[in-house]
């Protein structure tokens, strides 16, 4: 039975179906595994940061910028810290009904919808990764060059607690590189967080208090972790490719001696 | 020079390394020092055992990054509650999200560190990679080696023919 369909696949010729990576000479995108759960937490951590674990970076910058403007319009943060602290009242009548009415759907949207996409590539990695088709390692433009390289994990993961998106300037995903600056440096003069860790350092830790406010720096924990996390896997899955790449490369041009034959 | 000349001087090297673009570059200096490609094969080794789990089991180890996944959803939690009880307490809200970070990540890792431990995953990998043997004369055996060790072998084993 074995036997025959691969027979049958030698006379149609199909044409590769799937493939595990796609790049050009800014970014390189790999198709891996992902647990649907961890991914649906990141979603929940900040809409559209499951998105992009799970290969879907445009739907994420969209996401992403969803929740920056309407967790922003509707006061989400300051209801969460208000509410935290035990001011319920206060909690209630800085929100915008409005705005967290909207913030509320596309949130619960976005969870479901990154764990759907999440089983889907799952399946299809599975079909892809067997097929071992061609994996480009090597893109080059006029502006750019792109090298399949192996990449130093922890590395990636140090230089994103610098500052968000370093590690993946070091992994060259120039299009998230650009997108997570330009949020950065928002939330950065939005929530004085450099300003506020410099008079905690100083040991000014009332200053601290006034100077950041909770609505923008609610947002940091999420989007620190999620850059470590997140350039630390994308440097493992860049690894793992790497390898794959290398072992097929010297399975086709390396084992044309027989070892009966050498050993003879 | 004809590595096929005369028998008694045939011998094979076999060595091991770490997948790496400087594996390439040694396999094209091997060929212009006139090693035939006929006498190279590189084996590539698997290096864990392939996993016959169901594909939605809920974690999947093969990808590397499940050790350190709990260890982030806990440092952003903390680190959250770090800032949000900061605004309250004397410590303020950025050391505490330090701390808070610091903690989580810590409890997080070392946590999935002993369940996978205890489930007897894999967590260390083997370094070797790849086996090469390369087939070639007892003159110039010297030279090889010199080459595979300048390109990170990790280790060379020659066999000498049999007086």
């Amino acid at each position: 039975m074995k036997q025959k369909l691969s027979t049958l696949n030698e006379q149609v010729h199909l044409p590769q179906r799937r493939w595990i990576f796609s790049s050009n000479s800014y970014a390189g995108n790999v198709l891996h595994r992902t647990n649907p759960w961890i991914v649906v937490w990141w979603s929940m951590a900040f809409p559209g940061f499951g998105h992009l674990i799970i290969n879907h970076y445009f739907w994420g910058f969209l996401l992403i910028a969803f929740e920056y403007l309407v967790n922003n319009l509707g006061h989400v943060n300051e209801a969460i810290y208000y509410s935290m602290i035990g001011e319920i009242t206060k909690s209630k009548s800085i929100l915008h009904v409005n705005w967290t009415f909207l913030y509320v759907l596309v949130y619960a949207f976005s969870m479901w919808d990154c764990y759907r996409r999440s089983i889907e590539n799952n399946k299809v990695y599975e079909l892809a990764n067997k097929e071992k088709g061609y994996i480009s390692t090597f893109q080059f433009s006029p502006l750019e060059i792109n090298i399949l390289e192996k990449k130093e994990p922890i590395l990636a993961c140090i230089w994103s607690s610098f500052g968000p998106g370093l590690g993946e300037f070091y992994l060259h995903k120039l299009p998230y590189f650009l997108v997570s600056l330009s949020w950065w440096l928002v939330v950065i003069f939005c929530s004085n967080i450099y300003e506020g860790v410099f008079h905690s350092m100083v040991g000014e830790i009332s200053v601290t208090k006034d100077i950041v406010p909770p609505q923008w720096i609610l947002f940091i924990p999420s989007i620190y972790c999620f850059s470590m996390y997140y350039s630390y896997t994308l440097a493992i899955e860049n690894n793992k490719l790497f390898e794959k790449e290398k072992a097929m490369f010297l399975v086709q041009r390396y084992q044309e001696g027989d070892l009966n034959e050498l050993y003879k | 020079m004809n590595s096929t000349s005369d028998e008694s001087e045939i011998l094979h090297i076999v060595s091991s390394f770490e997948y790496s673009t400087k594996l390439e570059l040694l396999l094209l200096k091997l060929e212009e020092n006139g090693i035939p490609k006929k006498h190279i094969v590189a084996i590539p080794l698997d290096k864990k055992r392939e996993q016959k789990k169901g594909l939605f089991d809920t974690i999947h180890h093969s990808d590397g990054v499940s050790v350190v996944d709990l260890g982030f959803i806990l440092g952003m939690i903390l680190m959250l509650l770090g800032v949000i009880y900061g605004y309250i307490l004397p410590i303020g809200p950025i050391f505490l999200a330090f701390i808070g970070l610091l903690l989580g990540f810590g409890i997080g890792t070392f946590t999935k560190y002993l369940y996978l431990k205890r489930k007897k995953t894999n967590i260390t990998e083997s370094k070797t990679e790849v086996i090469l043997t390369i087939k070639c004369n007892q003159a110039n055996v010297e030279s090889i080696q010199d080459i595979l060790w300048n390109h990170n072998a990790l280790g060379i084993g020659v066999k000498f023919p049999d007086n």
